[in-house]
């Protein structure tokens, strides 16, 4: 992995924060996050292939998210829609769409398997961190009981 | 009770105050805890609030039960304008700390939904630098990220002035998809650095994929929201068909006329 690569996904992770109108102030915050995690990716996914290092590469996004939701007083969903979006098989489920509208059906099933599984594990690690309890990240409890989620 | 609750005024402020959440791409339980938050601090003891991807249901009672209120509302899938989404939740956390009246809120809330509009410039520029980075992030080298950084511009200037103005979803995407893998196509023709198709119609068609409709499914499954996940991953399903259909169409057309290229 080179410093390109993670430059790409430090200035694309702010190119998409742009066009969602994130405020000015949280871009570089976005930038890093998305970088991180793609870091976390490449890495595992040398070793431990694609469901796990995206598990993973999830986990990381959403606990600095979490953490970064605290510090800056802003909706988590901030930080976790354009980190996590490097990360989105958006590629992937195009080209399983590309292969059944060509009629490919072998390439469309294993690109379909795969984004299913990266959509899987994304659920995974979000749903892992979203049950951490929020004095984890604040240092202290919360005044007023949410809806139980 | 001390005083009276206006109990039509509060739920209605605070379902106007769901349904920006909601049509920039707020979780659909954020969208029901904010509900929740506002009623509460302006008295109404009994609210209820069911949200939907694309709907809010919502009833109420005041303290002395001799007042209630129902409303449901349609909330058209819409873009996504984080912006909004942080502004409201900023209003209903000061809410809560009880800083303004009812009447202030209501301001508030229509200065946010009138908000400001989006840069022209901006947007094309962030279109043309998201393509070009995910050139390089699907394996691409220096050139696909040119390349893509070119067709990332004229999808921008697409984006901005013809599709969203124009035409709807369906076509638009179908065209915007089409245009890039045009322009791609004519790089490839026309200069002679190696270059790979995959990265570079890959990262140019990137801005059109829909993150936010994407993700917010992903996080409403999670939440047990699965009726609102569901239909948001449904729609971000259907973006990616019209991508595959306009880029399929283009290169077998080309493969036809020049009777080589094959992906």
């Amino acid at each position: 992995m080179t410093l390109s690569i993670i430059l790409a996904a430090f200035f694309g992770t702010i190119a998409f924060s742009i066009l969602y109108d994130i405020p000015k102030e949280y871009l570089v915050t976005c930038g890093v996050i998305g970088a991180l995690g793609w870091i976390v990716y490449a890495v595992i996914n040398e070793y431990l292939g694609n469901s796990v290092s995206i598990f993973t590469a999830t986990v990381a996004i959403a606990l600095v998210s979490r953490y970064a939701a605290v510090m800056k007083k802003t909706p988590e969903i901030v930080f976790l829609i354009s980190g996590i979006f490097p990360l989105v098989p958006g590629a992937g489920i195009y080209w399983t769409a590309y292969y059944l509208v060509s009629g490919q059906m072998d390439a469309a099933l294993s690109s379909g398997s795969g984004a299913l599984k990266t959509c899987f594990a994304m659920v995974l690690g979000i749903v892992v961190i979203h049950e951490l309890p929020q004095w984890l990240f604040s240092g202290r409890k919360h005044k007023e009981v949410t809806n139980g989620r | 009770m001390a005083f009276e609750v206006d109990v039509n005024k509060v739920l209605e402020t605070s379902m106007e105050a769901g349904k920006i959440m909601l049509e920039n791409g707020a979780e659909i339980f954020r969208v029901e805890d904010t509900m929740k938050r506002i009623s509460s601090a302006f008295g109404v003891k009994e609210g209820n609030f069911f949200v939907l991807s694309n709907g809010i249901f919502t009833t109420g009672l005041d303290g002395n039960e001799n007042k209630c209120f129902a409303k449901v509302e349609q909330v058209p899938v819409h873009g996504a304008d984080l912006l909004k989404v942080i502004e409201i939740n900023q209003l209903s956390r000061e809410i809560c700390n009880g800083q303004y009246t009812l009447d202030e809120v209501i301001e508030r809330i229509k200065n946010i939904r009138e908000g400001k509009k989006k840069s022209k410039s901006l947007q094309i520029f962030a279109t043309a630098l998201g393509a070009g980075c995910f050139a390089i992030l699907l394996g691409g080298t220096i050139w696909d990220a040119i390349s893509s950084l070119i067709a990332g511009t004229v999808l921008g200037l697409f984006m901005v002035f013809v599709s969203s103005k124009y035409l709807s979803k369906i076509t638009g995407n179908i065209l915007a998809s089409a245009l890039v893998t045009i322009v791609c196509l004519l790089f490839n023709d026309f200069t002679s650095v190696p270059t790979n198709m995959m990265a570079m119609i890959g990262g140019s068609i990137i801005p059109l994929v829909p993150g936010v409709a994407f993700v917010n499914g992903i996080r409403d499954i999670g939440d047990g929201d699965y009726i609102s996940g569901t239909v948001r991953l449904l729609d971000s399903m259907m973006v990616f068909l019209c991508i595959a259909v306009g880029v399929g169409a283009v290169l077998s057309v080309s493969s036809m006329i020049t009777g080589g290229f094959v992906l």
